[in-house]
């Protein structure tokens, strides 16, 4: 087992690294053109010849000198698990950018492989890498891989097997090199990469200084204060950023071997569209354009599916089983109200799977143009009345994609208060893309207004949830807001369909076995009366002060099952007239924000522990309960019932 | 006797060692290395700039010393300033001399231009003038904030100012440093600049952090002309490659 290469690809964030992984281990993780899709290092194997190799998949980090926490985690992991080789992602479009980390890479004496994604996008774009004249200048292998479809598995692997430590070293001067090795000495043997951790010691990391003492007994720590304090002050000047300006002076260097660039003539499209999404005029309609697309994709393309599926296949099995199977317990267990097939297969599969095609391929799309993070530059000044600022924006915003990866990315934020609040406000009324396509679809059925007004009141209800959340907690420094925005692609269709597949694929996977389970649960709380008595004691809470018919019971049920399992009973609701409009709107509004998924209240626990994050649980479920009440008041006296 | 160029640099050394906490006779001739003699420590003494306690062994600056090394440190670090953002890099040669040969006056002029800078390109800081306390941001300074920039407009880095090494670091990071060209997209509701191909979104503050050499009035104004920038003509990407670029 341990006999098996470790691999670890590393590199600046969106620079591909999944997608390597991905080709390396013929597996498939979900790849975006966006910063932070990866959120936790992932592992994977794959055999290249006779020999197994571990890889391992990790999130973006600009530098081994560290600015947040997820990038200490990527840097432990280079020291504690000391990979065999190292590959480093590098989109050749920013290429300079990655090169300042290959410079820090180099420090580790490790075998070294660059990977130059988007390869053909920076020829498009006037950028000319010569491959072989950066191979020679770095003394490694570097492998140009096209674009997302091109998998060039063949030279990666050999790549891998002829990858050997090179011999190219960063040129610090005299001061610097004599330094490093003074500290270096200072260490004892068994601190992995040596001259790599003098280096972080002298660039005044302290995050490392922290690691680093638990590396070393009493006397090394001292042995080593003394060397790196006596090198700081005999040093002309301040000796971190002479490091970082060696560094910065050898990735210049590197790239005047091997990069040329034409002066690219007029702005392309793509930098007229990004200009244009984050523009503070024309950015609102073209949100509202994808929004509205996405909203009849949905409504029209994804109902007209989901009724030819009914009428081909859940309607004649249905009549057949109801006539075949004689009346009683075994029909309306597969066919009745509660069936296993009505409300768990077919729900699955007929009801829910056309939807989230829909969705997933429109949302698919705009994560690999590029478009969703340019949402940060529309929306800083919203989230900052919220209490947001620098780098707790991003997180919310990819909240729409998945609400636990963006639970996860807030790890990073230095500010317990921003991560507090982003949190919250993730969990709370930011529907997940899946709940998106839903909604959508429900109140499709009611109409475009419906949507506009359940959606309205979300967007009220979050930002209103903030500013209490920024006045209640008590203000903490704030972060720097510096985001580096994905440039725009041309979407690769293969790339899409697969994606989008991989998605449905483990919705059906991870959801369906959930959606019998639920329907079946439901069956048998029925039979035992269990169901009434609930009903029973809900009514109050239901009735009176939602508005809402006793049977919303039911979906809520479902809603803490998972959100998508729900949607369908709500759908036939809706289609049988059991809802009316006013009704539906505070039934979306309120399966939205109830209950956050299990894992994102498992992700709220890992960021916040587990009692502020049952504690959050039950805010956001009754301040749901209260605020879906007072909507339906609301609308009640302003549109009448 | 004159010998003032190496009793300025006994004072400048005195003060780096003040930074820095140190006070030994030892240090200060580890620094000065050959120039050093007993007879330069001697006269400061004399004159009233430095204290030497033989008997501890330590040396330090009088409050008349202070004063005198305050102004060379200054000259000097402004004169790395102006050299690192103009010139290009290695500025260290020319700035030696520097604090020697000029008046007062014109530092604070030098300062003023560069919308008095708190650190040197080394990381050390420079004192405070008299400019820098009345703060003066007039049509003299040709350093500017990013936030002064029209949209659309091209100006070179000059330097970061900020304290916070985190923040010069991730901006160092996404190549915003002196000498890199940006280009000012957007300013409401956060900014966004393009350097070296990338989009970058900005807050205020940071925006604010970073000073760039104001582009010149006049026919090519917005397309990038900082009086330096003579020769490079059109760019998209901005500078070429290396900070020597120009």
């Amino acid at each position: 087992m341990s006999a098996a290469k470790r691999i670890a690809l590393v590199g600046l964030p969106n620079t591909g690294k999944t997608h390597v992984f991905n080709v390396l281990t013929g597996g498939y993780r979900i790849v975006a053109n966006y910063p932070h899709t990866t959120v936790e290092t992932e592992r994977g194997r794959c055999r290249i010849g006779d020999a197994d190799y571990e890889v391992f998949d990790t999130p973006g980090i600009h530098s081994l000198y560290i600015h947040s926490e997820e990038e200490i985690a990527i840097r432990d992991l280079l020291f504690c698990e000391k990979p065999d080789i190292i590959v480093q992602c590098i989109d050749a479009t920013h290429i300079r950018q990655s090169l300042a980390l290959t410079a820090e890479l180099l420090g580790l004496k490790a075998p070294l492989i660059v990977c130059l994604n988007a390869f053909d996008e920076a020829r498009r774009n006037g950028i000319r890498i010569d491959v072989q004249a950066l191979a020679r200048f770095l003394d490694m292998p570097v492998v140009p891989i096209k674009g997302v479809d091109d998998r060039p598995a063949q030279a990666l692997h050999h790549a891998i097997q002829t990858a050997g430590a090179g011999t190219k070293q960063v040129e610090y001067d005299q001061q610097i090199t004599g330094a490093i090795h003074r500290v270096a000495r200072a260490f004892p043997d068994t601190v992995p990469y040596r001259e790599k951790a003098a280096l972080l010691l002298l660039l005044r990391d302290r995050s490392f200084a922290g690691s680093a003492d638990a590396m070393l007994d009493d006397a090394a720590r001292e042995r080593v204060r003394v060397e790196v304090k006596a090198s700081r002050d005999t040093y002309p000047g301040n000796i971190a950023r002479a490091i970082s300006a060696c560094e910065s002076n050898w990735a210049d260097t590197a790239c005047e071997a091997a990069v040329t660039r034409r002066h690219a003539g007029r702005a392309r499209f793509s930098e007229v569209f990004a200009r244009l999404c984050r523009h503070p005029v024309f950015g609102f309609p073209i949100l509202a354009f994808f929004v509205t697309l996405m909203y009849f994709a949905v409504v029209h393309v994804a109902g007209a599916l989901e009724g030819l599926l009914s009428s081909m296949i859940v309607d004649p099995v249905v009549n057949a089983l109801a006539a075949a199977l004689p009346d009683g317990l075994l029909e309306d267990a597969l066919v009745g109200h509660y069936g296993l097939l009505t409300l768990g297969v077919f729900n699955a599969f007929c009801t829910v799977l056309p939807i989230l095609t829909v969705f997933f391929l429109i949302f698919g799309l705009l994560e690999d143009i590029g478009y969703i993070p340019n949402l940060v530059v529309l929306t800083k000044r919203v989230f900052e009345k919220a209490g947001l600022t620098g780098r707790s924006i991003m997180p919310l915003v990819l909240g729409f994609g998945c609400k636990t990866m963006a639970t996860l990315t807030t790890r990073g934020l230095p500010s317990r208060k921003e991560k507090f609040i982003a949190i919250y406000l993730i969990a709370f009324a930011i529907p997940c893309s899946a709940q998106l396509g839903i909604d959508m679809a429900i109140l499709g059925r009611v109409g475009f207004k419906a949507f506009l007004i359940a959606y309205g009141t979300l967007v009220l209800v979050e930002i209103a949830a903030g500013v209490i959340l920024d006045k209640l907690i008590p203000d903490e420094a704030r972060s720097d807001f510096i985001e580096q925005l994905p440039p725009i692609r041309m979407p690769n269709l293969k790339a899409l369909l697969n994606k989008t597949y991989h998605r449905l694929y483990w919705f059906l996977k991870e959801a369906v076995p959930i959606f019998v389970i639920a329907a079946v649960a439901l069956f048998g709380m029925e039979a035992v009366g269990l169901l009434d008595i609930l009903k029973v004691a809900l009514e109050p809470v239901v009735v009176a002060w939602l508005g809402l018919p006793l049977d919303i019971v039911d979906v809520l049920i479902l809603t803490i099952a998972r959100h998508e399992a729900a949607a369908g009973l709500l759908l036939r609701m809706v289609d049988s007239g059991g809802l009316t409009y006013i009704q539906s709107i505070v039934a979306v509004v309120i399966t939205t924000m109830f209950v956050p998924c299990f894992a994102n209240i498992v992700a709220i626990c890992k960021e916040l522990g587990v009692r502020a994050g049952i504690g959050m649980t039950l805010a956001i479920n009754v301040s749901s309960f209260v605020l879906a009440g007072i909507l339906s008041k609301i609308l009640l006296a302003t549109i009448g019932g | 006797m004159n010998n003032k160029r190496e009793r300025e640099e006994v004072l400048e050394t005195l003060w780096h060692m003040k930074e820095r906490g140190q006070a030994s006779v030892e240090v200060l001739q580890q620094i000065q290395g050959q120039d050093f003699t007993p007879a330069i420590l001697a006269g400061l003494v004399t004159d009233g700039l430095a204290d030497h306690d033989r008997n501890a062994g330590t040396v330090g600056l009088t409050s008349e010393g202070e004063t005198y090394a305050r102004k060379l440190v200054r000259a000097h670090r402004l004169a790395e300033r102006l050299t690192h953002d103009v010139l290009g890099r290695d500025s260290e040669s020319g700035a030696c001399e520097f604090e020697h040969i000029v008046n007062m006056d014109l530092v604070d002029s030098i300062c003023t231009l560069l919308g008095h800078p708190r650190e040197c390109p080394h990381g050390m800081p420079i004192p405070e003038g008299e400019c820098c306390r009345l703060s003066m941001t007039s049509a003299e300074t040709t350093v500017v904030p990013l936030t002064q920039l029209q949209v659309g407009q091209d100006a070179r880095v000059a330097y970061v100012q900020c304290a916070d090494d985190r923040r010069m670091h991730k901006l160092e990071d996404l190549l915003i440093r002196p000498g890199a060209v940006i280009r000012l997209h957007q300013v409401y509701p956060s900014f966004v600049v393009e350097c070296e191909g990338a989009s970058i979104a900005l807050g205020q503050d940071v925006a604010s952090s970073i000073r760039v050499w104001r582009p010149s009035a006049g026919p090519h104004a917005g397309e990038g002309r900082s009086p330096h920038a003579g020769r490079r003509g059109k760019f998209r990407f901005g500078r070429r490659w290396g900070r020597h670029g120009v």
